[in-house]
Order: C-alpha cells, then structure tokens, then sequence
C-alpha cells in the first residue's frame, strides 16, 4: 500500500498527511488586512489572482501611474451587468464628492454606503475577504487612504434557469425543478414554505471551490439532535472541492461502504418542500439542482411526490407494484437461474418443457447466459446515457433489435432469458431514486452468481445478510427500516399503502417526536404553529 | 474496512470451488411424462416416455423442429433385477438425466402388477427425485404399448394421460383417482385393498397412434382410455371390475365427486324403446358404520346425494310437486342398485376396496384383532344395510320436454 500512497502523493491527489491544508489560496487567518494604501491592495490582488484576464478594476480620479482615490473591483461574468452600470454611475456621481483626501475615512465610508444602489452591503476588512466576495459576485468598493472597503452584492452571470426537472418527472404535480444556481433554489423553497419556521443555514465548503452549502429545515420540525448531528458532519468535511451534492452526501453518509443510499437526493422542491414538513433536513449545494434529503429510511426511495398528488387508492396499488418491482429487479434473474438449473420440480409440466425447449441448443450455461445478458444491458444503459443525443435511436435499434432478437435466432441465448432480463430492467427503472435502483443493480449481479452456485439457498445465502445489514443500517441515527423494523403501527399507513390525507394526521414519528400533528385532530381545518400542510 | 473487503473477495473467491452444486441445466434434462413397470422372467421392464422439448414450441431457439415431423416424445426401455439397476442401465444408451419430477402417471403393465407392487412403490417412496402424487393406472397387458401411444390432440402422451383420469375422478367419479401415495396408504391400511384405473388401447389395435401422422387424421382409429377398476389386494392384482361395480364401489368408499348417470323413469318403456332421464350428483356424502349383528358385521351406509336433473325423457308432468319425489325414488334405487353391484363383486373378489375393515378397526378395536386374520373370508359375510336419499335440487330451464 506503501508505495500506492507516495504515487498518489506526487499525483497530489492525496495530501500528505501531517502538513495539512496547505496550498489553499485564501486562507482567512493569515489574510492580511486591507490598509489604507489602495496600491498596496491591488497589486497584492493582482499577485494573488495571478493576473487573471476576468478581473476587472475600475478606477476613478487618477492620473498616470498614480492609482485613483476610488476604484471598483469585479470579476468579469460573476455580476449582473445592469446592477454593476447603476454601481458604476452613482460612483461616478459621488466621486468629485470624495475627491478630497482629507475627509475622514468613516464620512467617507457613509457617502458610499449612501448612494450605492446594491440591495446588500457588506464591511470588508482583509484581503481574504475581499476576494471571497467578488468571488460570489460582489462589487468591492475601495477607496484609497481608507482602510476597509464595501462589497456590493450584484450578483449575475449566466444561469440556467427554472425548468421542468429532467431526471425526476411526474404526471400531475409540478413541474419546476431546482436549478444550478443556489439562490433561485432557496426561493424555490421558500415559496413553498411561508413561514418564519424555515431556515438556511449556509457555510462554504471547499478549499477551492468554497462552494455554499445550505441546511434547510424548518425550526420546530427538525430533530435538533439530528441537525446538530448534520452540523457537525458537515463541518468536518475539508476536501478541495465539492463540485456536486454527491461529494456531499459520500462524505457525511453514515456508513461509507454500503450498497444502500442512506441520503436521498431529489431535483424537485416539493420533494423538498414535503421532506422538510415531515421533519427531514435538505442540504441544498451551489451549482448543483439535487438536494439531499436526510434523514431517509429504506421506504422513502419507493415513495415518489405523485403519491400525495394522486388519488390514494391509485397511489396505493403504484407502490404496490413499486414494492414488487422491486423484488424483480433485485430477485427474478437469479430466480430463473437457481429455478432453472436446481430445482426444476418447481415449475409447471408446461412451463419447464417450453423452457427447456428454449434452452435446447443453447450453448451458455444459464449462469454465463444470465451474466452475458445483465452485462449487455448495463452497457447499452450505459452507453445511453453517456452519448450524445442525436446517436439516441442508433443505440436502441442496435441494443434492442440486434442484441435481442438476433442473440435469440442464432441460439447464443434462449428467449425466456432475454425476457427475464428485460423485464428485470424495466422493474429497476420503476423505483422512483436513482440511487436506490443502482444499489438493487449492483445485489442483483451478487445474487445471480450465488443462485447459480446453491440455487434457491444461494439465494438466502445472499439475502439474509442484505437484510440484517439493511436492518442495522441508520440515517443520520434513524434506523434505515423503520417503521418495519423497530415496528411503528402508526407510520405503516404511509408505507406500502398511502391513505387518504383525511387519516394521515400526524407525522411520522421516526424522524421528529415534537409538534406530533399535522392536520387538525377534529375535522380538518385547524391549524398549527410550525407547520400548515393539509 | 480492508479486512470486510477481503472477506468479500474471500467468499466470492469460494463459489467457485462448490462448483455450482450439483447444477443441472435444462438442456441435460430428459423430462419424463410418464413411467412404465412391466416384469417379465424375473426382471424389471422400466420403459419411461421423455418429451423432447425441441418440438414443443415453435420458438425460435435452438433447432426447432416443425411440428407433426419429428415425435414429442421419445420412449425407452431398460431391464434390470431391481428397477435402480433398470434405471442406471439408462446411461449405458441415453444422453440426458432420467428426471422424475415432472412425471405425471405411473403406468403397471399386468405381469407387473400380478407379481406385486412393493418393489415400484417402495422405489417411489426412497427416491428423492419422484413424486408421490404420480397418478397410478394399471393396464391389462404392456405398460411399453400404452407408453408409445399418442393421445391426439395432446402433444404430451403422459400428461395427457393424468389428465384424464384426473378429469374423471372430478367429473365422473367412476375410477377414483389413485395417486402412488395413496395406494401405499390403502395397501398399508386394514383393509389392504386397492382399487387402481385400467388404462387400455380400444379400437384397432397396432394402430397408427404410435406415429405422429395419428395427428394428420381427424378420428384416430384408436384411443386410450380408461375401462375396468383393477383391484389389488396385498399389492397383487386379483381381479377386475367393470363400470357400474366401480362406480358402486365409489359410492361406498365416498369417491363420489361428481358423476353423471341414467336412470329408468318408472314407467321404463320395452327395451326398444326405453325411456330415461339423466342425473347428476353435485355433492354427495357417505357415512358406513359398522354394527355388530349376528356373528358377523352390519354395515350401515347412510348415503346423501343432492343433484340436478339434466336430462328427462320420461312421461310424468314435473310440474307436479310429486313427480320430483318420484323421481328422486327412481334415483334412489339406481344408487343402491350400483353399490350392491360394487358390492357383489368386492365380495366375490374377496376385497375389501371400501375400506370397511377400518370402520370396524375404528369402532370395535378389540373384535378387529380377533377377526383380522380371517377379514378376507369374513367379508362376503358382511350385511349392507343401504340408506340412501336422493334429492333433485333442479332441472334446468324447462319443466316438461318438447313434445
């Protein structure tokens, strides 16, 4: 392993271990202070952004190699245009104002926090900060022989902007999703939850990418121990960057090396927006529209927001079949095979002679023809998601017809196969997270090669340990398979099944124990502090 | 962490070498649909009947056969001492498994079945592989020649073959259904008495039915079918019953399922002409209980039968209450004239096949010790006393017929 680390040491893919955080460009305790000589701070900008060609410095009232007595600091792209050119004119207007180097510094500082047009006004006092806030996109306004500056939240630059989540959709319900940009994100929610209950919590993460994290919860709902439990983890992360909410998630998820998801993550805001009503966390990221959600128990990845937007009975009989679908994905291939090579007794006279007339001249143990199959499949799944679009119909016609069809005419596969497989990979695609159906996809390999080992007690050899480690699994301290296992009565009604909202009048219990109701306890208008779904 | 992982990689690493058990692809099966034991100069005749999956379907996979050209089913023979030694002989000439799972009757040709049966049932209650709910069928002459026949228009000869008789035992109620379990227990019980189907070729005998042009034709010149009860006793064939004794002997060993007859108006008409109405038994219910009556055993069998009148070619107005009543007398009288049918020939065969001896041994436990060696002579000595009620519950759309 020795000589495995040095590699990636000179890589600098890992740090080495005792020197700690070294190389980080702003560093707030070692930042020097911005001191009066406006030259003396921009030159030390100039140095540290390495005179890079997007940082734009603005100077009013100088002349030749003098620098002026006010100037405007920018970063090119991270401003909105029309806020900087409103910035810009009231500066040019107060300037004469400040053209005398005798007014003390404080009056100085008055007349620009007066006539500057930006919403959000901030004291600057070190280097370290003035390059965090034109880095968010703030104006920095400093003045010559006046220690400090002002930054200007002006924020901008090109952002996508609201549309319909793609990798998430519904038939009824909304069809906004998160976007990249955090702010928007924020608004999302908050237009969803009005009340004073809500809160973001916002840090940065990343020594490079000092990218802005958001816990979002509502005050009263959340567990306090669970979110001190997130603040902590969260504050315990020190990586370069975090470029999206999966670097996140695989640092403070409860245990690294399991196959399940203990946080989920979800592209739309009333997904949110309910998680954060049933007393749940979101952990919004910067430059990313997936949101984690924690804690999460095991059913929560079966339950999709069209649920509650659906009729209950129709909605019950879906997770149903999600929960069906889910035994497929991760079962009926290693079924098929354990059933087909051990215990043929179990089928029907008819079904195993039209099997067994399939298999006739196939060449493949069924094991091999199974793995031959999934293995296929993940590639052409693969295959569609990395390539470009417009290759889109190539793919499928190749994968579906040519692999399909012509594998079963030539005798490499049997037909009953390719229908096993296909099947199981439509199941998959049901469970509504991602993750999740990856997780079953990864078992389902595992499984296959134990049923073609010991058939049906291959099988058990596998799923026994599944089950006792998913049983042991916890988010965030909330065991992973509750209600089911500790037994909850009272949440089963929103489990497999989900009632009417008329009977789900409190919330569960797994997650808050505080501010039990949701509805009203008589009929069904009253209302709660704290929370007002219904 | 490492050590998890090298655990995984341990085990994974470990499957292998059980080298996939004992695994067994489909394409290594030979299914058989159905077994035969004949015995002949002291040694077993095994023939079983394998499907030969490549016909079955028209699908793609493989080579597929068209159907109507090649045979479903492949039938084979081997000899040996013991029927296991018939068994392994199998490998000396066949390329597939003998697998007895799916094989769905158990067919005992006569030299078999008159030299007893002990061998074939002991050889399905040891193996692990076969199955005790075989259908059991008896034919009077080569398990080997019905095993080769077609049963148009099944494509599985075996299958088709439980089929019947399962059929049968639901709708007609005629020959019980007797299963390789079943057999044991009634041969193990008291009255050591069994009575197994007959399964027979009518019609033109070495017919086309070996061939698969016997499915180019739409009325085949022969067919199996089920024809006489044979009647074990001490797993020995000692006999045979016809029909109407077999059916009277369902009667009195409450087999009745369902079964459809005729039954004589009470004005019956000449032989020529003879009038008759058809009844069904929808449910019917038999209690024997034994009485000790002098020396010997009362039998008293208290019979229910509730059904429906399907068919009425007699005279009488049924829109009378009383003709109904009449009616259900006529039934009546059929039903006990079946089971003193059944009965004069189980007491002529000297073979207990209602199971009366276990009535006796439930009900006078210490008399039963006494009488049990001689059961066999004591029977024919036994009284019937038959209560039987009939009813019709309906019958059907129209009161009287078309006239």
């Amino acid at each position: 392993m020795k000589p495995f680390q040095r590699i990636l040491q000179t890589l600098g893919l890992r740090r080495p271990t005792p020197t700690g955080r070294s190389r980080a460009p702003a560093s707030a305790s070692s930042s020097p202070a911005l001191n009066a000589s406006l030259q003396e701070t921009l030159s030390r900008l100039q140095t540290s952004f390495g005179q890079s060609s997007d940082i734009v410095v603005r100077q009013w009232g100088g002349s030749g190699d003098m620098s002026g007595r006010l100037s405007l600091i920018y970063i090119e792209g991270m401003v909105n245009p029309k806020l900087l050119s409103n910035l810009t004119k009231a500066l040019s207007e107060a300037e004469p104002r400040l053209a005398d180097r005798s007014i003390a510094s404080e009056s100085v500082e008055e007349t620009i926090q007066s006539v500057l047009p930006a919403g959000h006004l901030h004291r600057i006092e070190t280097d370290a900060q003035l390059y965090s806030a034109i880095l968010e996109g703030s104006a920095a306004v400093l003045v010559d022989g006046v220690p400090g500056g002002i930054a200007a939240a002006v924020p901008g630059g090109e952002r996508r902007g609201v549309e319909e989540p793609t990798s998430q959709t519904v038939v009824r319900g909304p069809k906004e999703g998160f976007t990249e940009e955090l702010a928007i994100n924020l608004s999302l929610l908050r237009r969803k939850l009005r009340t004073p209950g809500l809160r973001f919590e916002r840090r940065k993460i990343g020594r490079y990418t000092q990218t802005s994290v958001v816990i979002a919860y509502i005050d009263g709902l959340l567990d306090p121990q669970i979110l001190e439990e997130i603040r902590t983890r969260l504050d315990a992360i020190d990586t370069d960057s975090i470029l999206e909410s999966g670097y996140i998630e695989e640092f403070i998820q409860d245990r690294t090396w399991s196959p399940f998801p203990t946080i989920m993550n979800t592209e739309r805001p009333d997904t949110a927006a309910a998680a954060l009503l049933e007393g749940l966390a979101a952990i919004l990221v910067d430059g990313t529209p997936f949101v984690l959600l924690a804690p999460v128990t095991f059913f929560k990845f079966f339950q999709a927001s069209e649920d509650y937007y659906q009729r209950y009975d129709i909605s019950s009989l879906l997770r149903v079949i999600r929960l069906f679908s889910f035994f497929v994905g991760m079962l009926l291939p290693s079924l098929y095979i354990a059933v087909t090579t051990f215990h043929q007794e179990m089928l029907p006279t008819t079904l195993l002679v039209s099997l067994a007339a399939q298999r006739e001249g196939t060449p493949l143990p069924a094991l091999i023809e199974a793995f031959l199959m999934e293995i296929t499949f993940e590639v052409i799944r693969e295959a569609g998601v990395r390539m470009p679009r417009a290759i889109g119909p190539a793919i499928s016609i190749v994968g579906a017809l040519v692999l399909g069809q012509a594998a079963v005419q030539a005798g490499l596969v049997s037909g009953a196969m390719v229908i096993v497989v296909s099947f199981t990979a439509i199941a998959n695609f049901v469970i509504p997270a991602l993750n999740m159906a990856a997780s079953i996809r990864l078992i389902r390999f595992l499984l296959m090669l134990l049923a073609g080992t010991f058939g049906l007690f291959g099988i058990l050899i596998g799923t026994i340990p599944i089950l006792t480690h998913v049983v042991t699994l916890r988010s965030f301290g909330v065991p992973y398979f509750t209600p089911l296992a500790p037994l909850e009565w009272n949440n089963l009604k929103d489990l497999f099944l989900r009632v009417p909202w008329r009977l789900m009048k409190s919330r569960p219990e797994a997650f808050y124990q505080q501010n039990e109701w949701r509805q009203g306890q008589g009929g069904n208008s009253g209302s709660h502090p704290g929370g007002g779904a219904g | 962490m490492r050590r998890v992982l090298r655990c995984a990689v341990g085990f994974l690493l470990i499957l292998p070498l059980a080298g996939c058990w004992n695994r067994i692809e489909l394409n290594e099966l030979g299914i058989m649909t159905a077994t035969g034991f004949d015995w002949e100069n002291g040694e077993w005749i095994v023939t079983f009947q394998e499907v030969v999956p490549s016909t079955m379907t028209s699908g793609m996979g493989g080579a597929s056969g068209g159907k109507g050209s090649q045979a479903t089913v492949h039938v084979f023979t081997t000899r040996g001492k013991t029927i296991r030694e018939a068994d392994s002989i199998n490998n000396l000439e066949h390329s597939r498994w003998v697998y007895l799972a799916h094989n769905n009757v158990l067919i005992l040709g006569r030299g078999a079945a008159k030299h007893g049966i002990q061998d074939v049932l002991d050889k399905y209650f040891r193996d692990t592989d076969a199955r005790l709910t075989t259908e059991l069928l008896v034919t009077d002459g080569d398990a080997r020649t019905i095993l080769k026949q077609f049963v148009p228009p099944e494509t599985l000869p075996g299958a088709a073959i439980a089929a019947i008789i399962r059929k049968e035992d639901r709708f007609s109620s005629i020959f019980p259904s007797v299963n390789v379990f079943q057999a044991a227990l009634k041969l193990s019980s008291e009255a050591r008495a069994v009575g197994i189907p007959e399964i027979a070729l009518s019609g033109a005998e070495d017919s086309g039915l070996e061939s698969m042009d016997v499915y180019k034709v739409t009325a085949p010149p022969a067919k199996l079918k089920l024809s006489r009860l044979a009647v074990f006793r001490k797993d020995r064939l000692i006999g045979w019953m016809n029909r109407e004794e077999s059916l009277g002997v369902s009667w009195l060993s409450d087999r009745i399922k369902s079964s459809t007859f005729s039954v004589p108006c009470p004005d019956a008409g000449s032989a020529s002409e003879s009038r008759n109405m058809a009844y069904r038994v929808d449910h019917a219910e038999v209690k024997v209980i034994p009485r000790k009556a002098n020396g010997g055993f009362r039998m008293i069998v208290k019979a229910d039968a509730t059904g429906e009148l399907l068919q009425y070619g007699c005279k009488e107005d049924l829109t009378k209450p009383g003709t109904v009543r009449i009616m259900e007398k006529q039934v009546r009288q059929k039903i006990m004239d079946d089971m003193e049918s059944g009965w004069t020939a189980m007491r002529s065969l000297h073979a207990d096949l209602a199971g009366f001896a276990d009535r006796i041994h439930r009900k006078y436990p210490k008399t039963w010790k006494r009488i049990k060696p001689s059961w066999n002579e004591e029977l024919p000595q036994t009284d019937l006393d038959l209560r039987v009620s009939a009813k019709i519950r309906r019958q059907g759309l129209i009161y009287n017929p078309v006239r």
